[in-house]
């Protein structure tokens, strides 16, 4: 087995396990880190290909990646700041009304 | 043959994701996550993808962990009941499913991953990369020749990110 094929197998571990995070855990803040462990798993098979492929196009991709998370996470959170604020808990069993 | 700084980290890197999901408080999943982050970025350090792992250690490991770690200490998170249950159908498929979609995703890549079934390798090897100058010369010269649009579109974002955040948070909830 090649480094890469063991990268490959550690990038499809980390993106099932965000999944598995993302519908198993009720705690919002853990599941937003659930979306970035998926996303750090696809950073990853970019790296790993590009390497592999001899091309730089993959980790210019992971440049843009990188940048959508930062910007998703800090909009997610301030959204979870007000969900904390109306509904005084961030599990997903108390929010479960639309309407204010 | 599988270099064993890679292997190591890749347990490390496994075993700390496996901690982040079930994990019980919030602020130990994090921290798994900052550790992780950590690992990640030694992986591509050895890859030889220098500017994204400096990347990744500023930004992932800097810059959001603080965040989240912000966050969860602002909202004080301190009930550290067991939230995930395990005995649900709805857990069981959702185990079945995402382990299944591993071992499935681990067998394409172990069955077509290699070099016979992949498209001709580019130019950009590691001794190319080396003779224009390093990683971050090579990277930055086609993130401003081949996708500069996408840059100024990728500014654009982190700034109506920013407005966003700022209006969400600034926002009265009546």
């Amino acid at each position: 087995m090649s480094t890469a094929t063991l990268l490959h197998i550690l990038s499809a571990y980390l993106f099932c396990m965000g999944m598995l995070g993302l519908i198993l855990r009720r705690n919002t803040i853990v599941m937003l880190m659930s979306i970035e462990l998926m996303l750090n798993a696809v950073n990853l098979s970019f790296v790993t290909f590009a390497r592999e492929l001899a091309q730089l196009n993959g980790q210019v991709q992971v440049f843009f990646i990188i940048t959508i998370a930062a910007a998703e996470s800090a909009v997610g959170l301030s959204i979870l700041i007000n969900v904390y604020r109306s509904f005084g808990s961030i599990k997903t069993d108390h929010t479960t009304v639309m309407r204010s | 043959m599988v270099e064993p700084v890679v292997a190591i980290l890749a347990v490390v890197v496994a075993v700390l994701a496996t901690l982040t999901v079930f994990s019980r408080s919030p602020i130990s999943s994090a921290f798994c996550l900052v550790i992780m982050m950590v690992g990640l970025a030694g992986i591509y350090g050895v890859s030889g993808a220098h500017f994204i792992a400096a990347l990744q250690a500023i930004v992932y490991a800097g810059a959001i962990m603080v965040l989240f770690v912000f966050s969860i200490m602002l909202l004080n998170m301190n009930d550290e009941t067991s939230e995930i249950r395990f005995k649900t159908w709805k857990a069981f498929v959702a185990v079945l499913f995402s382990g299944g979609l591993c071992v499935a995703m681990a067998w394409v890549f172990i069955q077509w991953g290699s070099e016979t079934h992949l498209p001709t390798p580019g130019t950009m090897t590691l001794e190319q990369i080396r003779l224009v100058g390093g990683n971050v010369v090579a990277v930055s010269g086609q993130l401003f020749s081949n996708a500069y649009i996408q840059f100024e579109f990728i500014s654009l974002l982190l700034l109506v990110a920013i407005a966003s955040a700022l209006v969400l948070a600034k926002r009265k909830v009546d």
